[in-house]
């Protein structure tokens, strides 16, 4: 069965390499039959990526051990479901789901463009076929998830804190979020390649953009939700390079989905816009090369294993093939216009532009410094969160601000006195909201008060945005207000869209700045009977259970809480003491509370291994925590409503570059 | 048109602009060197020390305090330590781990708060037991 | 490696070479093989249809912006009348013999529009999807306004630019 793995695995390269050469040879000497035979060894290459993963996933499911990986990963009692998530759990298995993903996504990026946009689709073919090569090598030659081994009778097993539903879907998200970033990057390239200078490239890969994007965005905040659960300090981000790895191309892909509206409304940087699809796909790498390589912890490390060298020149062999291709295509990226005013929505997106990529520039500094140091110094020099937070907030706050003006401006220039009307009635919300929290005490945090008033503002203008759209269009069209309302979003979708997903940054933003700027933390000893008072609760520690669970020995604390005299339950924060893989995970209790959106959270530290059973107990209360995960719907909530197809606009998009074909010529 | 495109102007600026910010935020606090045992030698200002634990592990009853000793993850150089604060559940002597601090009179003394262990990397071939 | 496995692998290789061979066995002998691509006539079309779509979507926002509130009464008179000029420019650029035969005759020579009375736009509109069709001539008295709030990016919107 291995061999046949391995087989498909060289088949894949095969056809990786024939899209590359054959579909580059077609595109530049113009055969059609050639490129459409590339187009199918790019769609076959999925067929033996695919074959490739059953053969994994069938070794996986059977438990059979002489498949290394599966030994590695998985053990006899491992739940089915974890079994399956084994597959992405190591190394050889994630290099091979990115080979999935990336023959699915290019298979259907040729299927969705074989008609319309031929031309294009013959260069971005060759691309697709170079990554794919990249990866299907390395699976070939450095990293096979095939090697076998004498079957030992159980294997290693998962790591107990990544058996967890959150730890399943995670990943799998974020790869389609990084893989989906190709596709963009192989149209922009397609376009300088075959030298067109027109929208097209950005038309077609606009929803892959878009839907990676979500991707990214969900699948980071459902690693959150698992940090915040699982590993149980207190925190959901503890700016770790690996988490750092996906945040960076997310902060990417949002200025460009931005920079991008640009270019479609004023013709206006192009040349920003190659660059920035090209740096977003480069942080996808990079992060999957950073999740991969052990290299931030220890430019040792990175040196014992020979993929991260491998990651790094295909970096650079991306990074330096775009430039030059932008370099020598300079004179096509002309700007037609220019920026007619500082005080416009163009300009709103330069700076909320500017704003993101200086913030993932400083991310990627903070990455990558200390690899630097070592290797200049000797000494590795380590960031902490201190630095991250300090640029989230110069960064961040400013942004959050723009995110209210830039719906609030017109295009082109907008004259401070309709400025003026437009920011009436958000900027009084602000102020309002602003006063208001600053009188119960929200003072205590300039950054958190700045935060919450820029919110205010940001949602007033949101909202103000949507009754403004629906007044104006009752007054047209007449009917309810309901029906205004679905008229107006089923006829700007992207905007609207746009707007909600703008409200869940915002409810995000609120949530972090809550659970960050406005917690408490209360650390105490008790012992069986103590009572330990944070902020308006009170928690009373009852007793200790130990108790067998399936792989585990759980230590649990009971503790009774109450607050203003009314007792609220009992809640249980303890250990699991996972003996075969000699391992101990922090299990903490939390209580969320419906109404406030707050988390009382709690950790037992310490047991004392004395007969009085005292513990440490760790408590914070974490305000606003809760709108975190609901912003998270709400997101997916806007960016579904932003990508949904709209028949009018594909037909309008088909007609005009289907005029390229009529023979107007006389 | 005669004038320079604003576009380019606001860039520049804004490259500076974020050029500063950064400056000054790093002059003022600047990052914590990461050092190994054999690389403290007489250092006594505020490290980052990365290191495997070697026992016997010493906890003072009663209160949140642990003495050990730290060694090079691949060498011998090792120097003790003591810690005052919450100790991870990972924590065991052939873990590594790193801690902040300072060493003084030959003892390195960690802050409260800064000690967290190093789970293997599980993209990594983890073969060890 | 099992016999399952052998005919697995066996079957994937045929059907690869198979896919990648697809076209030329469809076609042992093609008439045209040339990989269709935008020649200078059809890369100057597309240009001028992505400007005529932006101009007019631009009109479009501005007309909406204008209704909602968010650009004043002068800023929309200062900027509507070098927007139609652009669009009249840009619809006659694309169908020329069509534009010259159905225009107005002011319009044609492309004069600096007179700003229009505040009242709102007087011209029907088509709905969102259909192509872009040559300005109609006006009803005499101010109609209704029907038209839909901008979608990004609108197509072809019948003008008359008066």
């Amino acid at each position: 069965m291995p061999e046949l793995g391995r087989a498909a695995l060289v088949v894949c390269l095969g056809l990786a390499l024939y899209a590359l050469f054959a579909g580059g040879f077609a595109a530049f000497t113009r055969r059609r039959r050639l490129a459409v035979s590339a187009q199918n060894a790019l769609i076959a290459a999925f067929g033996a990526a695919a074959v490739a993963s059953g053969v994994l996933l069938s070794a996986l499911l059977r438990n059979d051990f002489s498949f290394q990986y599966v030994a590695d990963h998985t053990s006899i009692e491992l739940p089915t479901a974890y079994t399956i998530s084994a597959f992405w759990g190591g190394q050889e298995g994630s290099l091979l789901l990115w080979l999935l993903v990336l023959t699915g996504f290019s298979a259907t990026a040729v299927a969705l463009n074989r008609r319309v946009g031929r031309d294009l689709l013959a260069w971005a073919v060759p691309v697709l076929g170079l990554v794919a090569v990249f990866f299907s090598f390395m699976l070939v030659a450095v990293s096979s998830p095939f090697a076998t081994q004498a079957a030992p009778p159980d294997g290693a097993g998962l790591n107990p804190s990544l058996q967890n539903p959150y730890m399943m879907v995670h990943p799998p998200l974020l790869y389609l979020g990084f893989v989906g970033l190709t596709v963009p990057f192989a149209f922009a390239m397609g376009a300088l390649l075959a030298r067109r200078s027109d929208e097209a490239w950005i038309v077609s890969t606009r929803r892959w953009t878009l839907a990676a994007w979500t991707f990214l965005g969900v699948g980071q905040l459902l690693g959150a939700h698992w940090a915040y659960v699982e590993v149980g300090w207190g925190g959901y981000y503890a700016w770790d390079p690996v988490e750092n790895a996906a945040l960076m191309p997310w902060l990417a892909a949002t200025a460009f989905l931005h920079s991008v509206m640009i270019q479609e409304k004023r013709g206006m940087l192009k040349v920003w816009n190659v660059l920035l699809v090209v740096g977003a796909f480069a942080l996808a790498l990079f992060g999957t090369f950073l999740t991969r390589s052990g290299i931030v912890s220890s430019i040792h490390s990175f040196t014992e294993s020979s993929i991260g060298a491998w990651f790094l020149g295909f970096i650079v062999l991306v990074l330096a093939g775009s430039l030059f291709l932008v370099l020598t295509r300079l004179p096509l990226l002309r700007a037609k216009t220019r920026l007619e005013s500082l005080v416009s929505r163009e300009a709103t997106f330069l700076y909320n532009n500017l704003l993101l990529v200086a913030l993932c520039l400083t991310i990627l500094w903070g990455v990558v410094f200390p690899i630097l140091s070592e290797a200049v110094r000797g000494e590795q020099i380590t960031v902490g969160a201190p630095y991250y937070n300090f640029f989230l907030k110069a960064f961040g706050l400013p942004l959050l601000l723009l995110m209210g003006i830039g719906p609030l401006i017109a295009w082109r220039r907008a004259s401070l006195r309709s400025l003026g009307r437009s920011f009436i009635w958000p900027a009084g919300a602000a102020l309002v909201a602003g006063a208001t929290l600053l009188a119960f005490g929200a003072g205590s945090s300039p950054a958190g008060l700045i935060a919450y008033t820029f919110a205010a503002f940001v949602l007033g203008s949101i909202v103000y945005e949507f009754v403004r759209g629906t007044r104006a269009r009752r007054a047209l069209g007449g009917g309810s207000w309901l029906s205004a309302f679905n008229g107006l979003v089923a006829r700007n979708r992207r905007r609207y869209g746009g707007y909600v997903v703008h409200a869940s940054i915002v409810l995000l933003a609120i949530g972090v700045t809550g659970s960050s700027a406005y917690d408490t933390v209360r650390q105490q000893k008790l012992r069986p009977g103590e009572t330990m008072a944070v902020r308006d609760y009170r928690l009373t520690y009852r007793d200790l259970e130990v108790r067998q669970g399936t792989n585990a020995e759980e230590l649990r604390a009971h503790l009774d809480v109450e607050r203003d005299g009314k007792s609220l339950g009992s809640i249980q924060a303890g250990k699991n003491d996972y003996r075969a893989e000699d391992q101990v995970s922090n299990e903490v209790g939390i209580r969320s509370d419906k109404l406030t959106l707050e988390d009382l959270f709690v950790i037992a530290e310490q047991v004392e291994p004395t007969s009085d059973q005292a513990i440490h107990f760790r408590v914070l209360v974490k305000p606003l925590v809760n709108l975190i995960w609901i912003a998270g719907l709400v997101f997916l909530a806007g960016a579904l409503v932003a990508m949904w197809p709209s028949l009018a606009e594909q037909r309008r998009l088909a007609e005009r570059y289907r005029e390229l074909r009529a023979p107007a010529r006389a | 048109m005669a004038r320079q495109s604003p576009v380019r102007l606001v860039f520049a600026v804004s490259i500076a602009a974020v050029l500063a910010v950064f400056l000054l935020y790093v002059s003022v606090s600047g990052g914590t060197p990461s050092l190994q045992p054999s690389q403290l030698k007489n250092r006594t200002q505020k490290v980052a020390l990365v290191g495997k634990v070697v026992g016997p592990e010493l906890r003072t009853a009663g209160k949140q305090e642990i003495r050990f000793r730290l060694r090079d993850v691949k060498g011998t150089a090792a120097v003790p330590v003591v810690y005052k604060g919450s100790v991870p559940d990972q924590f065991k002597p052939g873990r590594e781990v790193r801690l902040e601090g300072r060493l003084q009179n030959g003892l390195f003394v960690g802050k409260p708060g800064t000690l967290v262990t190093k789970c293997p990397s599980k993209y990594q071939a983890d073969k060890r037991a | 490696m099992t016999a399952f496995a052998v005919g697995l692998a066996a079957l994937l290789a045929v059907a690869c070479v198979i896919a990648v061979a697809l076209p030329f066995l469809r076609e042992p002998e093609a008439t045209d093989d040339r990989l269709a691509e935008p020649d200078e006539l059809d890369r100057r079309r597309l240009e001028l249809a992505e400007e005529r779509d932006r101009v007019l979507a631009d009109l479009k926002e501005l007309e909406f912006d204008h209704r909602t509130g968010k650009v004043s009464d002068e800023d929309y008179r200062a900027l509507v009348g070098p927007l139609r000029a652009r669009a009249a420019s840009a619809l006659r650029a694309l169908e020329p013999r069509a534009q010259a035969s159905n225009l107005p005759r002011s319009a044609a020579m492309s004069e600096p529009f007179p700003a229009p009375a505040p009242a709102p736009e007087p011209f029907p509109q088509p709905d969102e999807g259909d192509p872009p069709q040559p300005p109609t001539i006006p009803d005499p008295e101010p109609p209704p306004e029907p038209f839909p709030p901008p979608d990004e990016g609108e197509p072809g919107v019948s003008r008359n630019i008066r």
